[in-house]
């Protein structure tokens, strides 16, 4: 990628690992992901998504987020976002 | 190079305002560049208000990024990737939700890529007001530190006066003049975003327009959503500072200090290191009281390379961070890579030993360096990064600049850098101590 012309240019997505299972998802496109059973290994772009970040309703293991790099920065404590509030 | 080795979020949130009151686009753009900005015709705050230099004059630098231009101003950026330091680059744009892991993913993720496409679609102009702010306040200070220059300390432009180095005193002090101070504090009103106000000196403490300044922010009600970042030499304390500080709503404390042994009272001259520890440990357990983060600050030279490993022993035993903004390019003779090889091998086993002692083999990136959680994950890799400096650096040919430097200093302050550095005799005498 040589500039953010390029960037905007491609389409980008996410890999949804779970026990193995992979699918894309477009990658600002909210993530919702449920496991029937309960929860299992599951990976976005190869961060590990632990049984904790998501919720037990039902019996089903339910894991969601908007944009999945803002959640992951915010999960991981790398500090305040700017303008994160401010209407586009 | 590719964008990701070359972009940086930061002209769309920060900029900065220098002790004379000419604007700059980034704190991190320092040394060799900010000495050439100065001999250019910048803007300052007497002529243009810093919103109209944010959007407007910053515009060309915003689309040079966008358009994945490699920056000249941000070299020293790359020097610190280069080594696997953290640099200014990596915090800013981690700041916008980007990280160089998964760059192109996590840019296209951030909060703030509509603001950069609206950039890239208008030459580089912006709507966003800034809300990371460095602000030098001016250059009242108590020390003279060796590797200081006259613009960021008043002792030392006297003494400098005095040897002859300079001709004249640096321009005055913008927040000299209360009212640019109020019009800044009333620009900042009406901002709805968490703000960072980075004060810096000179020495804060002993700076009147600091008294004034938070105060200003005390009374419109902006104490409340800003952060305030301070710098001290640990040289003083100031109780009627430090319960206006109190008032704010997060304080970022930087303590500066080079090493914990009597060789910083001749590099942070005329400080006293039994003074200076008895205020980093007050400053410690205030911070510590008040929830502050807190971080010591160094800008690790020639001179200070050998004894670094104090500093980190006891940030690491206090569980305080340590960082300095860059690798010292100016004075360029106090660069580490001045060193001999001798003395380069003995600071690299130093080191070496130091980090191996906490039994750190590999570590993840921290770059959020101000995650309390991590504080001695950051220290082991602020370390690793000048081991790998002092390691791999080519050689800088100066050392005779920096004896006639020294010896300079000395014949006016009656001391001799051997009574502190003994390891260095056959070095300084070589080139002709």
């Amino acid at each position: 990628m040589k500039n953010f012309s390029e960037l905007l240019a491609t389409d980008l997505t996410l890999e949804i690992k779970t026990n193995g299972v992979s699918i894309k998802h477009p990658l600002l496109d909210p993530v919702r992901i449920e496991i029937d059973g309960g929860y299992q290994l599951t990976t976005i772009d190869d961060f590990d998504i632990k049984d904790w970040m998501g919720q037990v309703i039902d019996d089903v293991w339910i894991f969601r987020c908007d944009n999945f790099y803002q959640w992951k920065h915010e999960i991981t404590g790398q500090g305040w976002l700017f303008y994160q509030n401010a209407k586009k | 190079m590719s964008l990701r080795d070359t972009f940086c979020s930061s002209p769309w949130f920060h900029m900065m305002i220098d002790h004379d009151g000419s604007y700059r686009k980034c704190r991190w753009h320092m040394t060799n560049t900010m000495i050439k900005d100065r001999s250019k015709n910048v803007s300052t705050i007497r002529e243009i208000s810093p919103i109209n230099f944010f959007q407007n004059e910053m515009k060309q630098f915003r689309k040079d990024l966008l358009d994945g231009k490699k920056m000249e101003e941000c070299s020293q950026c790359y020097l610190q990737d280069r080594y696997g330091k953290v640099s200014g680059r990596q915090r800013q744009l981690l700041k916008s939700g980007a990280s160089l892991d998964q760059f192109d993913k996590s840019l296209a993720s951030s909060p703030m890529a509509g603001y950069f496409k609206h950039s890239m679609e208008n030459d580089g102009h912006t709507d966003l007001r800034p809300l990371d702010w460095q602000i030098d306040m001016g250059n009242h200070c108590n020390s003279n530190c060796v590797m200081c220059s006259p613009e960021f300390s008043t002792s030392l432009a006297s003494e400098w006066k005095s040897l002859g180095l300079i001709e004249k005193r640096p321009p005055k002090n913008w927040t000299t003049d209360d009212r640019l101070i109020n019009e800044f504090l009333d620009g900042l009103i009406g901002i709805d975003q968490e703000m960072y106000l980075q004060l810096l000196g000179g020495e804060t403490l002993i700076t009147p327009s600091f008294k004034i300044f938070l105060q200003g922010l005390i009374d419109r009600d902006l104490h409340t959503k800003v952060t305030v970042g301070i710098t001290t030499n640990l040289t003083v304390w100031k109780e009627d500072v430090v319960e206006l500080l109190k008032k704010i709503k997060k304080v970022n404390l930087g303590m500066s200090v080079e090493c914990l042994t009597p060789l910083n009272d001749y590099i942070r001259y005329p400080s006293q290191i039994d003074t200076v520890r008895e205020n980093l440990d007050r400053w410690i357990k205030l911070a510590n009281n008040m929830g502050w983060l807190k971080q010591i600050r160094i800008t690790p030279t020639c001179l200070s390379i050998l004894y670094l490993d104090t500093v980190y022993e006891y940030a690491y035993e206090k569980n305080v961070s340590v960082e300095s903004c860059n690798f010292l390019e100016e004075p360029s003779y106090f660069r580490i890579d001045t060193l001999n090889n001798s003395l380069r091998k003995q600071a690299s086993d130093k080191l070496k030993k130091w980090i191996s002692s906490k039994g750190s083999d590999t570590i993840k990136s921290i770059v959020n360096t101000r995650n309390p959680e991590f504080i001695r994950e950051q220290i082991l890799q602020d370390a690793k990064s000048y081991l790998s400096y002092i390691d791999s650096q080519p050689l800088n040919d100066e050392a005779t600049n920096l004896v006639s430097f020294l010896k300079l200093l000395e014949s006016n302050r009656n001391n001799s850098i051997l009574d502190y550095l003994p390891e260095y005799e056959e070095f300084l005498r070589t080139a002709g101590y």
